[in-house]
């Protein structure tokens, strides 16, 4: 009677364990790109919306008029980045995923500069800048260029 | 001869802007266990804002395998490029590819020496052995020539060690949009099915004297708006096509610089 007190929980502790490990088992690779593709897109999709316009703007030299399109952009990327971050990753991507998320937060920072600098009608740190931005894009891209993403990667074509 | 009309510059996502990111790595993209690179340079860096002037175009690519398996034939390689340029091959002699095939270094340049446009290096590897490919690493040079009524480039590949000399055709059309001018290449048409292309190097421009006035093979400018000196743009899009797959395209962004 005894052992059964302690046998019996112990087992279904066991049990219940190998019964919860499928659900709490990392991804695949493949099957973590579909996730945070499925994120990435609405996302993307907004954030051309919410750049539309900034390219005659910044021709025209009208940067503060700018300001406010690439502000509501940078923080789609920010909250983009959060969501994507909570995604459980693949146990052999960890350190790959670690760099990767690394130069996003860069990547975000320099669009922020690139907000201020816009608000400031301050066209030489714009400059500076905006070419930050892309470097820090660039870079974040070939980190995981072996995943295949599309809507999770920057592509500039897709702003124009 | 006619000359391709020029395109200004297209500039992208926020249209003007940026600091030229010449000393950047090669842009990337990956796919079905392939990952490309593509790289690119116009000089000179400082350009005028409202003449073209001649410039010389530097691309450069490779094919690496991202999980080790064997690389699967490039079928056609297409470079776009000239968004802020244009090329002009008027009164620029040609070369046909039937001078060039079976040449040695030397021999291609004293038949075709007057319609040089460019110089380069290719990287092909043969797959004899699966575990240690040969590579082969001959020395190109780029001749003007016309293909069926269309420009064309002839690249004169030769190596003396292994001994390897072919032409690989790159046929030049008019692109609208973001970039003016498409190079297309049927790679594995031209190399064979066994040479497998791992990279390349080219480096295009001339400038040359007809109707007795200088001109360039391709020239460009710099259209940036008044307060700014440094303007950013997609200068060239490059798209791998492999058989059966994966089709990679890779974009990449430059900078181009204006004078106060």
């Amino acid at each position: 009677m005894g052992l059964a007190r302690v046998f019996v929980p112990l087992l279904l502790f066991v049990f219940g364990l190998y019964a919860v490990a499928p659900a709490a088992e990392a991804p695949t690779r493949t099957d973590y790109v579909v996730q945070l593709e499925r994120i990435c897109k609405p996302r993307t999709e907004a954030t051309r919306r919410a750049v539309r316009g900034v390219q005659e703007d910044v021709r025209s030299e009208h940067l503060s008029r700018a300001a406010p399109k690439v502000a509501r952009a940078k923080r789609i990327f920010a909250k983009t980045v959060s969501l994507i971050g909570g995604v459980p990753r693949p146990e052999a991507d960890l350190a790959k995923l670690a760099r990767w998320f690394s130069a996003l937060h860069r990547e975000s920072k320099a669009l922020e500069a690139t907000v201020d600098a816009l608000r400031d009608d301050n066209i030489p740190r714009f400059q500076r800048v905006w070419a930050d931005f892309i470097h820090q894009a660039n870079k974040a891209n070939n980190v995981v260029v072996a995943f295949g993403f599309n809507y999770c990667s920057f592509k500039s074509s897709r702003f124009r | 001869m006619r000359r391709l009309p020029p395109c200004l510059l297209v500039l992208a996502v926020l249209g003007v802007a940026f600091a030229a990111a010449d000393g950047a790595p090669a842009e990337q993209s990956g796919g079905a266990g392939v990952r490309v690179t593509f790289k690119g340079s116009i000089s000179p860096k400082y350009l005028p804002r409202h003449r073209s002037v001649p410039i010389k175009v530097n691309l450069s690519g490779s094919v690496h395998s991202s999980d080790g398996s064997p690389l699967p034939p490039m079928q056609r390689l297409e470079i776009g490029f000239g968004a802020r340029g244009a090329l002009d091959a008027g009164g620029l002699p040609t070369c046909s590819p039937r001078r060039l095939r079976n040449a040695t270094r030397r021999q291609a340049l004293a038949r075709c020496r007057s319609s040089l446009v460019g110089r380069g290096e290719i990287v092909a590897e043969v797959p004899v052995n699966r575990d240690r490919p040969l590579l082969v690493r001959p020395r190109v040079y780029a001749f003007n020539g016309r293909s069926n009524g269309r420009r064309a480039i002839w690249l004169h590949a030769y190596a003396p060690s292994p001994p390897v000399s072919f032409v690989l055709p790159l046929y030049l059309r008019r692109l609208d949009g973001a970039f003016g001018i498409q190079i297309e290449s049927p790679v594995r048409r031209a190399l064979g099915s066994w040479p497998r292309l791992r990279s390349f190097e080219i480096t295009l421009g001339r400038r040359y004297r007809a109707d007795h006035r200088p001109r360039s093979y391709l020239s460009a400018r710099c259209p940036l708006p008044p307060s700014f000196t440094i303007g950013i743009a997609p200068i060239a899009r490059a798209t791998y096509l492999f058989a059966p797959r994966p089709t990679l395209t890779v974009t990449i962004q430059r900078g181009c610089r204006v004078r106060r």
